[in-house]
């Protein structure tokens, strides 16, 4: 089977802690497969995402990471989300003035250009985006607002969901796109997925809870602490853990 | 002899005008043809006067409004008797007061063209007038040398100005303007300004300003400057009345090795109850070597007053911009868009007239300099560009509620 994401042994120290995050992660998804990865808070589950995405002070410090079989640690940030690594953040950042609109255009155009393709123009950019929208039923007044200044959680979220669907990444890493959302929007949010998910793509989606599990339906589960996946199983894990609560899964273990 | 001002002066602590100056090399010798000036003029689509050597030349002009009329003061000076320095003591050939006395129904433009002379220009309402006027500083590339310019500005009761004063000089190292403007609001009197400035060699732009009670000011200002431009806003405000309100916000993009300086001052007389005050000074410092001096100062007599000031200043947010990266865009092109940002932050603050005008220069700013990132495709002005031809644009934009058919005013010539 071809992989999508191959981390081996993937240990990180995050520079502002000054201490080591990741002690040890190994994951291998494969393409069309969706992983999910719970985890106490403070586990390291965002950490491995930013890690991943290659933000600065989060130093890796042994262990690899094979993204469609080329070495993602030695690329920059910017190579890598070109090449086809999406990070949904748990916390979007706002950014003062700068336009929705111009924002996605500039940053699909990105993607475009690295993947041999001609750059959209406004018009084509303004419906292609338009139709988006309207699937995770944005309204479009967004497109002139700035991004995430003012927005909702909720409205945040879905904009991460809108950036993807736009970019239609190969690997996407959504960090707790679920946290915020009514129950409305954790479906928009949900189908929304489901809408991008093929035989040629990749998910790794952080959550805390098993509801937006029940619309992804994963291939396999994962649970973290401590800066290591210390269980994995199939969608039955996630039902237990809600059941039994970190404490008596993890103890059980033990 | 003229004793000009140096920072032993507290009020010009972080610009040493005497020694600006004094360095300047001779003016060039080249007199403009008036089509070279033509040419190089900015366009606000709005009825102007364009002074040239301080005088109007009508062949650059149109005819003013209704209600709006332009005459001549004869010689006087730059200031008043008891003036702040020495330049309140120039001499100039012949001031011109701009006299409104109905509200007309388009802006005006007044376009300074630079001089070696010192100008003048007084901007008088009528009680209970409203008007928008647009004061331009405009300077050929060939032009160096210093320039003073005041102005003064009358608003009696309930008048209300709206003023947007645009300093857009080449990139030209030996080109001084000093820009001293004083206005005197009258109870209920409206002040709206907003300043753009960019380029030159040094830019000193000062505002004094009085207000009586229950008045409205409202002053937003933006300056871009690279190389080694120094720009100074210094602002002082004297509130002798109950309920005036006051919303001042100056934000400087730097690159290289720029110098930008706000002075702001609050007066609070004792008889300035319920006065509302604010003001923020934000530096964007886009380089190791760019500089800011900023100096807030409230004096205040009052006891019922709310007055405060705020600061910032530093480079690009390292999470604004790896959350750009993680969406693809280079670090050039992160830089490029969230500059575009602060700018386009305070840009939305000016008035039709002069917006396009400004976002022009500063997006030629934010591409020109020595350390700018590469030039972003805009999507308003070229979603715009396309829109004449295309029913389709025209419709989407109609949605966005775009102001696509923005009211333009004749102009004739
Ligand atoms: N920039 C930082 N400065 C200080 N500590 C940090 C920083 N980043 C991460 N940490 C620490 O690293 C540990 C892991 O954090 P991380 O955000 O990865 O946890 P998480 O599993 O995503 O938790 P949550 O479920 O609450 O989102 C925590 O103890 C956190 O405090
Ligand atoms: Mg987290």
């Amino acid at each position: 089977m071809t992989h999508i994401l191959q981390i081996d042994n993937l240990q990180a120290r995050v520079e502002d802690a000054d201490k080591t995050i990741l002690h040890g992660v190994s994951l291998s998804l494969g393409a069309g497969e969706l992983h999910a990865i719970m985890g106490p808070n403070g586990a390291g589950k965002s950490t491995l995402g930013y890690t991943l995405a290659g933000r600065e002070g989060y130093e890796v410090t042994g262990g690899s990471v094979q993204f469609l079989g080329t070495d993602l640690l030695a690329m920059e940030p910017d190579e890598r989300a070109r090449a086809g690594v999406f990070l949904a953040f748990q916390y979007p950042v706002e950014l003062p003035g700068v336009n929705v609109a111009t924002f996605l255009r500039t940053a699909l155009n990105a993607h475009r250009t690295a993947r041999g393709e001609a750059e959209l123009d406004a018009l084509a950019f303004i419906k292609l985006c338009r139709a988006e929208m309207a699937k995770l039923q944005m309204p479009e007044s967004f497109l002139t607002r700035n991004v995430n200044a003012g927005f909702s959680g909720g409205e945040k979220k879905r904009f991460e969901i809108l950036q993807m669907a736009l970019f239609t990444p190969k690997l996407a890493i959504l960090d707790e796109t679920d946290s915020g959302l009514d129950i409305d929007a954790l479906r928009i949010v949900a189908e929304g997925v489901n809408n991008l998910r093929s035989p040629h793509n990749a998910f790794l989606v952080i959550t805390h809870y098993q509801r937006l599990l029940e619309y992804l339906k994963p291939s396999h589960v994962h649970i973290m602490a401590q800066g290591k996946i210390v269980r994995s199983g199939g969608p039955e894990l996630a039902i237990q853990l809600e059941e039994l609560g970190y404490d008596k899964l993890l103890g059980q273990a033990a | 002899m003229l004793t000009l001002p140096t920072p032993k002066a507290e009020a010009w602590k972080y610009t040493h005008l005497k020694r600006a100056i004094e360095s300047l090399p001779a003016p060039a010798a080249h007199e403009p043809s008036l089509r070279e000036i033509e040419q190089a003029l900015p366009i606000f689509a709005v009825p102007q006067v364009v002074f040239v050597n301080g005088q109007p030349v009508a062949d650059l002009g149109t005819p003013l409004p209704a209600g709006v009329e332009l005459r001549s003061l004869g010689p006087c000076l730059t200031g008043p008797a008891e003036g702040l320095d020495a330049l309140d003591t120039l001499a100039v050939a012949q001031g011109w007061e701009l006299l409104i006395t109905a509200t007309p129904k388009v802006p005006v433009a007044i376009i300074h063209g630079a001089s070696n002379a010192p100008t003048l220009l007084k901007i008088t309402l009528a009680a209970g007038v409203e008007a928008q006027v647009v004061e331009a500083h405009h300077a050929l590339p060939s032009f160096s040398g210093w320039q003073h310019h005041a102005t003064e500005i009358m608003l009696p009761a309930q008048a209300k100005l709206t003023h947007s004063v645009l300093q857009l000089l080449p990139d030209t190292p030996g080109l001084v303007l000093t820009r001293r403007q004083r206005q005197s609001l009258a109870e209920g009197a409206v002040y709206s300004g907003t300043l753009g400035t960019t380029g030159g060699g040094l830019v000193r732009s000062e505002i004094h300003t009085q207000l009586a009670q229950n008045c409205t000011y409202h002053f937003t200002s933006l300056s871009t400057a690279r190389a080694a431009q120094h720009h100074d806003i210094t602002l002082q405000t004297h509130h002798a009345g109950v309920g005036n309100t006051v919303v001042i916000k100056q934000r400087n993009l730097q690159l290289d090795a720029s110098h930008a300086v706000f002075q702001g001052k609050f007066y609070v007389a004792q008889a300035a109850q319920k006065t509302n005050a604010y003001m923020h000074n934000h530096t964007l410092l886009l380089s190791d070597d760019a500089r800011a001096s900023v100096k807030p100062e409230l004096e205040i007599y009052a006891d019922d007053v709310k007055c405060s000031h705020g600061a910032a200043s530093g480079g690009l947010n390292p999470h604004h911009l790896f959350y750009l990266q993680a969406r693809g865009l280079t670090e050039q092109q992160a830089r490029a868009l969230l500059v575009q940002g602060y700018a386009d932050e305070f840009l939305a603050a000016f008035p039709a007239t002069t917006q396009r005008v400004l976002a022009a220069r500063v997006a030629e700013w934010l591409t020109g300099g020595s350390q700018a990132p590469a030039p972003l495709t805009d999507f308003s002005t070229e979603w715009l560009a396309n829109t004449k031809a295309n029913p389709e644009v025209r419709e989407v934009l109609r949605e966005f509620g775009d102001t696509l058919d923005r009211p333009h005013y004749e102009t004739t010539r």
